[in-house]
């Protein structure tokens, strides 16, 4: 068994390599690039928005463009693309290309949604309307749920809502009956979800029929502002266009290259099972995430002051603090160009943005992984940053904090030498369960404490501050449940091997209704 | 289910019971790049001397004494140590090799000045050259007086990651003399080799001395003490060496070398080359109280 892992994973990345770089190579000579954006690493990370203009290649920069964006989506079920950008800049082409490429003209289905009460409904591709009794009814029709790979919905925004989000979510409900939008993934009992991209104009005056999209319909989808490329791609995409069927040339290809034989329906639910990167973020880019909000999102004043707020009824006094500098007064004003600071969704996002990124960097590196690093988090957190900016502010501003971030978080890491893939909160705990198992709830008690004294040292500088401040505030919490329930924690520590971590766990589902603060500050370290 | 580490990746974090916890220390704000270490300067000042005709040797018992917990003094600590050291001090009366390398090679990549630049690492607090990795060295034979590295081992270092696993953070000269707060003890340094190349291997007088970017370079996380240190190390002449070989050395052939540091005006000593000689200061993670170990030579 342990040696049919690798071989299995290495399996699985030559398929996906030979699938991308069949489909990069059919599609070379039918889609001109359209610049997104441009990540650039170093010792600091910064994202810059490249609206279709592409930049000379430097070092260590990953140019990112709308057709990597689509290929990348692909293989992520859990969510989808939307495009918004005004009518002509090439929205439709890019999605239209690779879906006739991988999915042919009967494995896909483009949706035009338009508002009124005549308007088409998101489900029609789904169902199907008899006559009974001279009445039409429509049902859903399992045999149009499992037909097609990927959907493309033109303006979005105008359709029934609800309707709509069924589609999106894969499951749709019709007169107390309930359709899967899926494909059965060969070999295994899992399915692949429907690949879905989406596209609308933006409500402006010049597109007046245009609405917004609510907030459940941002919930669903990663936006993206498409860009106007089309002054830079120039005559280059007038030689673009499709010679003969996209789709038998690229699966005849990815055949000869892979040995793989069988169409789309066969091969592409297994290349694209999204299970292959179903840990695609460790416990040290998840706790990047948790820790770094609080600085670049938010007053650290405040966040620092919550926290220590928080210690204190754990019976700690914080030692860390702002000063009010001039540090301090440029992060106020980098914040200042928020419109809005961190909603729940935002996480959401920043985590599927860093799975994109991550994946879309080991595309174009060769290794075809997508193991979220934190500068891949740090990229998604600036691109959710950048969105939230008012109208005319300068680019990078707000990167700044980011790297601050990352680098204070990157330096708590390793003064404590926690391994890579780990968060710091995690390895505390584990060390502390280790030690009690060993020699008791005493020895569970000082390894925790211990790491907040050690934690709870006046630092410079407000990121410092701030990330110390989140990670030791969580530790009290943790610190302060396992006294309140010692006598089960003492239990639990009497477990052997494996099993007192999974026992921890359990007493922590049993027991976190008590305050919603448990959930909060203990989910992402216990579970 | 949260991933479990396993228990001796993380062994180093546990506590036990009446252990000593760390005190809770002010850190006055800094102008220049400063070091949280993680002993006191007043541990590395008493800490236990670890010296054998074989620098491997002594760099491994160093290494088994200070455990995961403590440190062997790096250059920045040791200087910092000299500072507030009596001249009637051992650090003031014998040269002593610290845990600081010094690692050139090409930057490939481009991850810091450019592709294919050649460029200078100084690692802190243990890099590459391990007392194996030193032992591996003297059996292949030395490249101009140093360890020969295969590709990815600079490679490797180049993005922070050790052969141990660990990872650093590297600092960029330029970002070291605008100021990095809380340095930890064990990091890099990096620079344009050519910069390093162009600094005067010798004596130096003040100003030259505090300004010399290689000097700036390896004192990182002491800057704060420099002009102390050269004050006290100074001689009648008022000169305090700053020694090197990087001239004529090819970077492309990527390897490195540990430091020295003379017991008077001497100075910062990268001239030595690997010689097979080390005398290291450790101090365990009880402080300089800690159960003594090595050889007083």
């Amino acid at each position: 068994m342990a040696t049919e892992q690798p071989d299995r994973k290495d399996a699985q990345r030559e398929l996906r390599k030979a699938f991308i770089t069949t489909l990069y190579d059919t599609l070379e000579g039918v889609v001109s690039p359209t610049p997104y954006l441009e990540i650039s690493e170093g010792n600091n990370i910064d994202v810059r928005f490249l609206d279709g203009k592409a930049r000379l290649p430097t070092p260590n920069t990953t140019e990112v463009n709308i057709l990597d964006i689509d290929i990348a989506s692909l293989f992520f079920d859990d969510f989808h693309i939307l495009y918004e950008g005004v009518t002509g800049v090439g929205k439709t082409y890019t999605s239209d290309a690779l879906f006739d490429t991988v999915y042919g003209p009967d494995g896909q289905y483009t949706l035009r949604l338009s508002g009124g009460v005549m308007g088409n409904s998101a489900l029609e591709p789904f169902t199907t309307t008899t006559l009974v009794n001279g009445v039409p009814k429509t049902r859903i029709d399992p045999e149009k749920c499992g037909k097609y790979g990927a959907l493309f919905i033109d303006e979005i925004s105008r359709g029934d809502s609800q309707e709509t989000f069924q589609v999106v979510d894969g499951k749709i409900h019709i007169n107390g009956d309930t359709g899967y939008l899926r494909l059965p993934i060969p070999g295994t009992k899992r399915h692949k979800g429907l690949a879905i991209i989406a596209a609308m104009n933006p409500s402006d005056a010049q597109h007046s029929s245009s609405l917004e999209l609510d907030i459940a319909g941002e919930n669903r989808f990663l936006k993206f502002k498409f860009p106007n490329g089309v002054a830079e791609a120039a005559s280059s995409q007038l030689e673009k266009k499709a010679n003969g069927s996209l789709h038998d040339k690229f699966w005849a290809e990815f055949a000869k290259r892979s040995g793989k034989e069988g169409g789309w329906r066969e091969n592409y639910p297994v290349i694209t099972d999204l299970e292959q990167f179903a840990d695609a973020l460790d416990g040290q880019t998840k706790e990047f995430i948790d820790v770094a909000l609080g600085y670049v999102g938010y007053d650290p004043k405040e966040t620092v002051a919550r926290n220590a707020e928080l210690m204190l009824q754990g019976g700690i006094q914080s030692r860390l603090s702002i000063k009010e500098d001039n540090d301090y007064k440029k992060i106020l004003q980098a914040q200042g160009t928020l419109k809005h600071g961190f909603v729940r969704r935002d996480l959401r996002k920043i985590r599927d943005l860093s799975r994109l990124f991550a994946f879309i960097k080991g595309v174009k590196s060769g290794t075809y992984d997508a193991h979220v690093r934190l500068n891949d988090v740090a990229a998604g957190i600036g691109i959710v940053l950048e969105s939230k900016t008012v109208t005319g502010t300068g680019p990078g501003g707000l990167m700044v904090l980011v790297n601050d971030a990352r680098a204070a978080y990157a330096s708590m890491h390793t003064q404590a030498k926690v391994p890579e893939g780990y968060g710091l909160r995690q390895a505390v705990w584990q060390a502390s369960v280790y030690a009690g198992q060993e020699k008791g709830f005493d020895a569970y008690l000082s390894t925790l404490n211990g790491h907040m004294a050690s934690l709870n040292t006046p630092v410079t500088g407000a990121a410092q501050a701030t990330l110390r401040s989140r990670v030791l505030a969580d530790l009290a919490v943790l610190a302060y449940f396992s006294k309140a329930h010692e006598s089960d924690v003492k239990t639990v520590l009497k477990e052997r091997g494996e099993g007192t971590f999974e026992a921890f766990g359990e007493l922590y589902d049993e027991k976190k209704a008590e305050s919603s603060i448990y959930e909060h500050r203990l989910g992402s370290i216990l579970r | 289910m949260t991933k479990i580490i396993p228990r001796k990746l993380i062994q180093h974090l546990e506590y036990v019971p009446g252990q000593t916890q760390p005190t809770p220390q002010e850190i006055s704000p800094i102008s220049a790049s400063s070091q949280v270490s993680l002993v006191n300067i007043d541990d590395i000042l008493n800490g236990t001397i670890f010296y054998d005709s074989s620098m491997p040797v002594a760099l491994r018992q160093a290494l088994d004494h200070v455990g995961t917990e403590g440190i062997i003094a790096n250059l920045s600590e040791f200087i910092a140590a000299k500072v507030i050291a009596e001249k009637a001090h051992d650090f003031w009366k014998k040269w002593h090799t610290v845990h600081t390398e010094e690692n050139i090679g090409i930057d490939k990549k481009g991850l810091f000045y450019g592709r294919d630049e050649p460029v200078l690492i100084i690692v802190n607090g243990g890099g590459i050259l391990t007392p194996e990795r030193i032992t591996q060295a003297y059996n292949e034979g030395l490249v101009d007086g140093s360890a020969k590295y295969n590709g990815a081992e600079f490679d490797c270092l180049l993005e922070g990651r050790l052969p141990s696993g660990i990872t650093i953070p590297i600092y960029r000269i330029e970002e070291v003399k605008r100021g990095v707060p809380n340095i930890p003890h064990q990091f890099g340094v990096v620079m344009p080799y050519k910069i390093a190349q162009d600094t005067k291997s010798g004596l130096h007088k003040k100003k030259p001395f505090l300004k010399n970017p290689l000097v700036i370079a390896r004192a990182t996380g002491s800057l704060d003490q420099l002009e102390a240190f050269y004050e006290k190390a100074k001689d009648s002449d008022g000169d305090v060496g700053n020694y090197h070989l990087f001239k004529g050395r090819d970077a492309s052939v990527s390897q490195g070398r540990v430091l020295f540091v003379s017991r008077d005006h001497d100075g910062l000593d990268g001239s030595d080359g690997l010689v097979n000689i080390g005398r290291f200061v450790g101090v365990g993670a009880g402080g300089a109280g800690a159960p003594k170990g090595g050889a007083s030579a």
